[in-house]
């Protein structure tokens, strides 16, 4: 995954080296705002789902182990593998891509806090993913809520605008072309900000999915 | 204190619902320490609930239990720390090999050494026969070979308390006979708390038998309780001859209660039941025999089968209902 996804960024970028460097920035945080999260959803969908499904659920639940603990095995270890190797692997390679193309380096600080919105964002359909998990015994609605709601948003905030900064979508996605209202590109590029509701926003909702999730699970029945 | 007197598991109204439909009526239960209690009953009667709300799978509607002393509700994964548990349909990470099954499990209970825990995974292959198998990813095992994993893992912590939900169901002759003689070799290490159709398996291990229909509890006891009967000492005699004329006078007997006869190979036999057993034990053969007409083949006190008892007992509340 993580080569698949370094091959491509590495191509879009060097086809970005005769464009504006701040649209490349751009690319990048788009590309990683959707098609990390879809990875990170497939990935997902299976970890308390396929678990109940298959029994082995039950048979780990009747060891001394909390529901909890269980809920948060699954969470923890695929969190920060895809942080891994999703945003930080990618993220080192294009920053150095874009230090050739640049001339010069980046703001490693601002690169970092850019990569840790990638991060944030990738967090939330991970909780989301793994939340529905413990709703649903099926893995159809499981896969496709997560996936409509990233292919989705941009027709919830044309619908209604004043929602879109409680959108995670905010935190990647350029708005009317304005490099600065990506969160995540604004820090790399070290611009200001528009906004930092988008932020709290995705972790507020990150937080409530895993809390969401945990009572969910520890009413589930074996 | 007596250890072998201790309570492990006692119930108290426990109850289960599912919607409309109650699995478990109230229940009270209670299984002494190194006891091999046989928990008994048809499908659907109620079993494999009580053993998931005694660990914690599933959350009573009523009532409760403790295990060790500990709620259920409340300290499940407390308990769960000194329970073995093989479920009914054993399900494993089909990708892991047996080792590294038992390997996981162990790691519930013991943070090492390694060396350690990988002595007691191989004292465990070689307990259930898997050593040579040890190796070979789950995908390709069979019911049995599952089964003998289950019961494995269920033992890798040595629990105090051992619950198995059917353990042979899926084995041959050979391999109940391994479970059977490997539930007697921990019996004094440890209560055994099993559910089971396999009746024969029961009376040869049990020394307690709890037996469940259709959610509720309808026997419960000792073996030798239940094996003796509930209606009072049953003895049989087998005769040939003029078996009316002695019926007449037998059944006249202040100490007898029923005379049930059949009839075979041109003998009869009767279930003489009676109220007294030491008046039934000291005339009963005398007056068979100071009848010339009669010649008396067969006679000893009726001993039952834990199936008949089983039969009776479910067929009785089918009934009854």
């Amino acid at each position: 995954m993580t080569c698949v996804f370094n091959f491509i960024l590495a191509g879009l970028l060097w086809a970005a080296k005769g464009v504006k460097f701040s649209e490349a920035v751009n690319v990048y945080c788009l590309l990683s705002g959707f098609f990390t999260p879809v990875a990170a959803i497939i990935i997902m969908q299976d970890a308390v789902v396929g678990e109940k499904q298959s029994g082995t659920a039950a048979w780990v639940l009747s060891k001394p182990v909390s529901r909890a603990a269980f809920i948060l095995s699954k969470l923890l270890p695929n969190l920060l593998g895809a942080v891994a190797t999703m945003v930080l692997i990618p993220g080192i390679v294009v920053y150095a891509h874009l230090w050739l193309a640049n001339g010069g380096p980046l703001s490693p600080l601002g690169f970092l806090g850019g990569l840790a919105v990638l991060s944030l964002n990738l967090s939330f359909y991970l909780a989301l993913t793994l939340m529905l998990g413990t709703f649903f015994d099926s893995r159809g609605p499981v896969i496709s809520i997560p996936l409509v709601l990233v292919f989705g948003q941009q027709y919830i905030a044309g619908l209604a605008p004043f929602v879109r900064s409680l959108l995670p979508m905010s935190l990647t996605m350029v708005q009317n072309g304005s490099i600065e209202s990506g969160i995540a590109s604004a820090l790399m590029l070290s611009t200001p900000l528009a906004s930092t509701a988008p932020v709290w926003a995705t972790l507020i909702y990150t937080l409530a999915c895993v809390a969401l999730g945990l009572c969910r699970f520890e009413r589930t029945e074996f | 204190m007596n250890p072998s007197n201790s309570i492990v598991i006692q119930t108290q109204g426990l109850s289960k619902s599912f919607k409309e439909v109650q699995a478990l009526k109230p229940l009270d239960l209670a299984v002494r320490q190194n006891s091999i209690f046989g928990f008994l009953g048809p499908n659907g009667a109620g079993k494999t609930t009580t053993i998931k709300l005694l660990l914690g799978l599933l959350k009573p509607t009523g009532g409760g239990g403790t295990v060790f002393g500990l709620d259920i509700a409340r300290d499940s994964v407390e308990i769960r720390s000194r329970v073995g548990y093989l479920p009914q349909d054993p399900r494993f990470y089909e990708h892991m090999t047996a080792r590294e099954t038992l390997r996981f499990t162990a790691r519930f209970f013991f943070k090492g050494p390694k060396a350690e825990i990988d002595r007691r995974v191989d004292e465990m292959l070689d307990l259930v026969g898997l050593a040579d198998k040890a190796d070979r990813p789950i995908k390709g095992f069979s019911g049995g070979e599952r089964q003998r994993l289950g019961i494995a893992q269920a033992q890798v912590n040595y629990p105090d308390l051992l619950i198995l939900d059917e353990p042979a169901a899926s084995l041959d002759p050979l391999g109940r006979r391994d479970v059977l003689e490997v539930m007697e070799r921990l019996r004094k290490y440890t209560t055994i708390f099993y559910s089971t159709h396999i009746l024969d398996d029961v009376q040869k291990v049990s020394d307690t038998v709890a037996i469940l229909d259709h959610g509720e509890l309808v026997a419960h006891g000792p073996i030798e309780e239940l094996l003796a009967g509930s209606g009072g000492p049953v003895y049989s005699v087998t005769m040939k001859g003029d078996v009316d004329g002695a019926r007449a006078h037998v059944s006249g007997q202040p100490w007898v209660s029923d005379i049930r006869t059949t009839q075979h190979n041109g003998e009869t036999t009767w279930a003489v039941s009676a109220t007294d057993p030491q008046a039934a034990e000291a005339h009963l053969l005398r007056l068979l025999l100071a009848d010339e007409r009669l010649i008396v083949t067969a006679f000893g006190r009726k001993e039952y089968e834990l199936e008949e008892i089983f039969m009776n007992i479910v067929e009785g509340e089918q009934h009854g209902r």
